[in-house]
């Protein structure tokens, strides 16, 4: 039973990571209707800031991933203007292209900057607590409240604020929006970065916990778009719920299968629900609501 | 203006390719003795054997616009197949390629039946995860295969021929071996794109709609090509696993698939065999800088970023196209000819005189159609004679029309009512079986198949209306091409737009079916080019093929029209000749309301107190 | 001073222009009326004058400046709101939301908030629903939604595109009603129109437009007699066929 709860939680802790890079991935093909075959390269771009911050610059780590926010929404902002816009009305597959070349350039100018082997970072969150059996470090309750505390923001903003408003405007019709006066170009900008910069906080916040290694944003953004296809393509609701639970079904294989089952588990779960119910598991927010419910 | 959304260049396979091919084949056979290092040898093998794979990619790429990621895996396939069967079954390297082409068959055959129905995202996504699982099948099965060691081939294989057999012992012999089998392959490949293959293919990507309604058999179509692209690929991975007798994980993984995307795009995808081009840059090119590996890739994606945005033809096709426009001859415009319809007749001009056949070729009965909360058909019932009838629709925008072209042929079922082609049910039937049968539709605003020549879209609307499967559409294509005219050659893209729309309706007509039904063809078009339409439809009507119109031409409704049917909120409200039904009062409120009532205005002033 | 002044404008989608030269005019406190069968221009007009599209050539002079190059939401802020043909509500967001979208362009200088008071007062069944999401919304609701999305800027001129397309007889009526409110209450309307009687009942003015030229101008009961009118939509000629 404790092998249960522990895979639980690490499975919670994993599925939140997914979670923070899924969620930016379904926000950008739901505002700019595009796939971003990048995605995954701003999470190396957010290991790469903790580890640089915390190493050679010496700061704390918990202002490394606040800077990590800050790189992701940054490098995410200059992506989107070279890589993107100048591909605005080109067929679908070009810009797909184009973020297959982004993602290169990431990866590989990550991997020219720390060189080839993976780097540690540090950080202040080396406790660990048991409560009854279950052992949870202070830094997967870190990732845990970071995680929590983006995704919060992220809804309240979508749903509440009239920059939300205009957000999932713009995801349902973008020409109708410009006919009210929304400067859309600003809002796909915005949506990139935005998205761009909770990948790389998330590849921050698990830093201490693996090491930085610049070929691991090809696995996640493989994982992120599993998660957002069983999801269903624009619902971030369903891609919380489905970024989750792929982290504990992941857990739990590696807790109660053999060794090596664990990375089966997404693939044979994107080619079942593909086969299946290929609109996703919540598809009927996806196709009304666009953005969000 | 940058290549932004600019028309993409038609899949060209001119007489200057053979000529280049097959002087490059035989530079090839010759050029290890102008080798000093085996490192050269070893590039040049490398750049034939991507080449096939890219070759057999861009078959889903360029002419399908699908990207399978599991084009990587076949590679794959193939190569493990051959070091599998090479170190426990036999040295025999046709054994080893038959093994692999029928796994590889196989195994495509299962892929693309549960795939190839998919969006384009999700026919990518769902062949990337299985890719990534085959490259997890590699390293847990080690036992077969190796694991993350991979396989080290350590006897000699051997190629019996009638005469002598040829043992692959040195890195030359592999080489000239792989060469010709490469050759062959692409040859054979590329007369099966030029025939109608490669121009079905175009026509699917272009509008799958049309292409069924014409008759495609689009899945059928989708299969084969997948199959053959996937075979292709696995050939190819027998032929690098013959040079290099060592293959592992890392040569077939997610990298590797990227870079089989990138040297398809460097090259252009819109030509056969310009992703050649592209694998030669990627595998030669680097080697001459001695750069990092780290620094190549970052290149590389910058490369891609810059091709994508800026040359989206790729480099060869860039080439190509500069090399077209030097040769363009007459980029002729309306002087597009009408083809022969069938058995060409007279064109009788003036109004259609009443058709003889009391034969009924289509009748709709009772059809009804909800979407959501909204009727659009309510108990829909009307007859086109067979015989040449042409039937008017006409009726205010949201009536119902296009719904009722849509159940009829096929693209939407009705809730219930029958729909009778020559008196058998069709409801239910997909829209390229109804075309089997004899019925046809355009589409409104369509352009036919954009990037296709004239004379290819008829050979694909003749092809498709084929009766008797693949084999026999290929034959007829075949022939077809050397019927073709000069004018044929026209790029339907660049055509004017009354002028694509003129192709587009002959393309209904070219399999000369019993009912062709024409949405709009009018619509935007000016007073010569509507004339034309209206030519076209008397001279199918001569022919014996009914024709169904929706219009708001009223002037082309009345004069080639036999009988007209008005519809008005997904109801039919008259029916008659057009005299008849313009003076009808009912229709004349649908349209017009009555002028001068003075009665119906006052209603619309109901004044409201503010 | 005439407020809106289109001269020879051309437009079109790609290939060949759809408007081949129109010449039209709105006067302040009128209501214009544009009607002519399907394919003709009607909402390719509308759109080069919202900005929607670019045109190709010509002019298009609005409150004495030109209009010609700038974008839609240049020419939103000068004070012309169009209601697109088909409504475009957004579906998924409430009406409230899709108001306070269309206040968009003034959102700095207007009390958003004030101003939705005003409309659902003066529109009770746009304000019964202010809370439900728009695609729940009847055809002839989300059409009065649409149009009091379009009146959230206080437009100088409103851009009603096809407004009875789609909708029953009698929610025509309503619409209509509305219309005529807007008229009585001194704005200034374009409107196009497929419905041929709406059109004339409302209008100060028609144009009649067919194949991307103005055929006709007049008051409606100048247009109603008119035999061009009947051909371009009945095909029927006095005596004799094209």
């Amino acid at each position: 039973m404790s092998l249960f709860a522990q895979e639980l939680v690490n499975g919670i802790v994993q599925g939140a990571v997914y979670v923070l890079v899924a969620i930016g991935l379904s926000l950008v093909f739901g505002v700019l209707k595009i796939v971003n075959f990048a995605h995954g390269e701003f999470y190396v771009v957010g290991g790469f800031v903790a580890y640089f911050v915390t190493h050679t610059l010496a700061w704390p780590y918990w202002l490394s991933v606040v800077l990590a926010l800050v790189a992701g929404i940054v490098v995410g902002g200059i992506a989107e203007r070279l890589a993107i816009r100048p591909l605005r009305g080109a067929p679908e597959e070009s810009v797909f292209l184009s973020t297959f070349g982004l993602s290169l350039v990431l990866l590989y100018g990550v991997k020219l900057l720390i060189g080839g082997r993976p780097r540690p970072v540090s950080s202040s969150f080396g406790h660990t607590f048991r409560l009854g059996g279950i052992a949870i470090t202070s830094q997967q309750v870190f990732v845990l409240a970071v995680t929590v505390v983006l995704v919060a923001a992220l809804f309240v903003t979508l749903q509440r604020s009239y920059l939300g408003v205009v957000l999932r405007a713009v995801a349902q019709d973008r020409s109708t929006g410009a006919l009210m006066g929304i400067r859309v170009e600003l809002v796909y900008w915005g949506a990139f970065a935005v998205a761009a910069g909770l990948a790389a906080t998330a590849g921050a916040a698990v830093a201490p916990m693996y090491s930085i290694n610049p070929y691991s944003g090809q696995d996640i953004l493989i994982t992120a778009f599993i998660v957002v296809i069983v999801a269903g393509l624009g619902s971030l609701q369903g891609a919380v719920a489905v970024g989750l639970g792929l982290g504990i079904l992941e857990a739990m294989a590696a807790g109660y299968l053999p060794t090596g089952a664990r990375q089966w588990v997404s693939y044979v779960l994107v080619v079942i629900v593909l086969l299946l119910r290929p609109q996703g598991i919540f598809p009927e927010r996806a196709t009304s609501r666009a953005v969000v419910a | 203006m940058s290549g932004l959304g600019a028309a993409r260049p038609a899949l060209r396979t001119g007489a200057t390719g053979i000529g280049v091919a097959a002087a490059i084949i035989v530079v090839g056979l010759l050029a290890p003795h102008a080798f000093t290092s085996s490192f050269d040898l070893e590039l040049l093998d490398l750049v034939v054997v991507y080449g096939v794979v890219v070759l057999g990619l861009n078959v889903m790429v360029g002419y399908l616009g699908y990207l399978p990621f599991s084009q990587v895996a076949f590679f794959g396939l193939g190569g493990y197949t051959g070091a599998i069967v090479g170190t426990r079954l036999t040295t025999n390297l046709w054994a080893c390629l038959g093994i692999a082409i029928g796994i590889a068959v196989v195994v495509s055959l299962i892929v693309g039946r549960l795939t190839l129905h998919m969006r384009g995202l999700y026919f990518a996504i769902i062949t990337l995860a299985l890719a990534q699982m085959f490259g997890l099948v590699l390293t847990d099965m080690s036992g077969l295969t190796g694991g993350t060691n991979g396989i080290v081939f350590s006897d000699v294989l051997r190629l019996p021929l009638p005469g002598k057999t040829v043992m692959l012992a040195d890195y030359v012999t592999s080489y000239r071996v792989t060469l010709v089998f490469a050759a062959v392959i692409v040859v054979a490949l590329w007369l099966l794109m030029r025939s109608g293959l490669g121009r079905l293919a175009v026509a699917v990507r272009d509008n799958e709609a049309l292409a069924r309604s014409l008759g495609v058999r689009t899945t059928a179509l989708k299969l084969i090509a997948f199959v053959v692209a996937s075979s292709v690929g696995a050939v190819a991975g027998v032929f690098y696993f013959a040079y290099f007798a060592f293959v592992s994980p890392d040569t077939f993984n997610l990298q590797a698939s990227l870079l089989l995307v990138l040297m398809i795009v460097l090259g252009g995808k819109g030509h056969f065999w310009t992703p050649m081009i592209g694998a030669a840059l990627f595998e030669v090119v680097p080697n001459e800088v001695s750069i990092s590996d780290d620094v190549r890739w970052l290149i590389f994606g910058a490369v891609m970023i810059l091709v994508v945005t800026l040359i989206p033809d790729g480099l060869g096709g860039a080439a190509l196209r500069a090399l077209h426009r030097l040769r363009r001859t007459s980029g002729s415009d309306l002087s597009v000819p009408v083809p022969a319809v069938g058995r060409p007749v007279a064109v009788s001009d003036g109004p259609a005189t009443a058709r003889t056949s009391e034969d009924v070729a289509l009748s709709v009965d009772g059809v009804a159609k909800r979407f959501g909360g909204v009727h659009a058909l309510k108990d829909v019932s009307f007859d086109v004679r067979a015989g040449g009838e042409v039937l008017g629709l006409i009726g205010p925008n949201g009536s119902g029309k296009t719904t009722v072209f849509n159940v009829i042929s096929g693209f939407t079922k009705p809730d219930s009512g029958t729909v009778k082609l020559a008196g058998v049910d069709i409801v239910g039937l997909p829209p390229e079986r109804i075309a089997g049968r004899g019925l046809v539709r355009t589409f409104q605003e369509e352009a036919a198949f954009p990037t296709l020549s004239v004379a290819e879209c008829q050979l694909v609307a003749r092809v498709a209306g084929s009766a008797g499967g693949i084999a026999s559409m290929i034959g007829l294509a075949i022939r077809e091409r050397a019927e073709r005219s000069p004018d044929g050659r026209v790029i339907v893209g660049e055509l004017s737009h009354g002028a694509q729309r003129l192709v587009a309706i002959t393309l209904a007509f070219a399999s000369s079916p019993s009912v062709i039904l024409l949405d709009e063809p009018a619509a935007g078009l000016g007073p010569d080019e509507a004339r034309a339409i209206g030519d076209m439809i008397r001279m199918a009507s001569s022919n014996e093929i009914s024709v169904v119109l929706i219009e708001h031409h009223m002037e082309m409704v009345m004069e080639v029209c036999d009988r007209v049917v008005v519809f008005s909120s997904g109801q039919k409200i008259a029916s008659g000749t057009p005299a008849e039904v313009a003076a009808h009062p009912e229709v004349v409120a649908a349209y017009l309301g009555s002028f001068g009532d003075r009665a119906a205005t006052s209603t619309l002033r109901k004044g409201v107190s503010a | 001073m005439t407020l809106l002044r289109v001269s020879q404008l051309r437009a079109g989608y790609g290939r060949g222009d759809v408007l081949q030269g129109i010449d039209l005019a709105v006067e302040p406190n009128t209501t214009v009326s544009i009607i002519g069968p399907n394919g003709a221009g009607k909402t390719t007009l509308l759109r080069a004058i919202s900005g929607t599209l670019r045109p190709t050539g010509g002019s298009i002079e609005f409150d004495g400046a030109s209009i010609l190059r700038r974008s839609a939401t240049d020419i939103v802020t000068r004070g012309i709101s169009q209601v697109p043909q088909g409504r475009h509500l957004f579906g998924g967001l409430t009406v409230r939301e899709n108001l306070l979208l269309g206040g968009h362009s003034v959102r700095r200088t207007t009390d958003l908030e004030k101003r939705i008071e005003e409309l659902t007062a003066a529109f009770p069944v746009v304000g019964e629903r202010l809370d439900a999401l728009a695609h729940t919304l009847s055809g002839g609701q989300q059409q009065m939604v649409a149009i009091a999305r379009g009146l959230m800027p206080e437009p100088k001129l409103l851009l009603l595109d096809e407004p009875s397309v789609g909708l029953a007889p009698t929610i025509i009526d309503d619409v209509a009603a509305l219309i005529a409110r807007l008229k009585e209450a001194g704005r200034t309307v374009l409107l196009s129109e497929q419905n041929v009687p709406l059109a004339l009942s409302l209008a100060d003015r028609v144009y009649v437009i067919a194949q991307g030229k103005v055929v006709a101008s007049g008051t409606p009961a100048e247009i109603s007699a008119m035999d061009d009118v009947r051909r371009a939509y009945l095909g029927l000629a006095a005596g004799g066929a094209a």
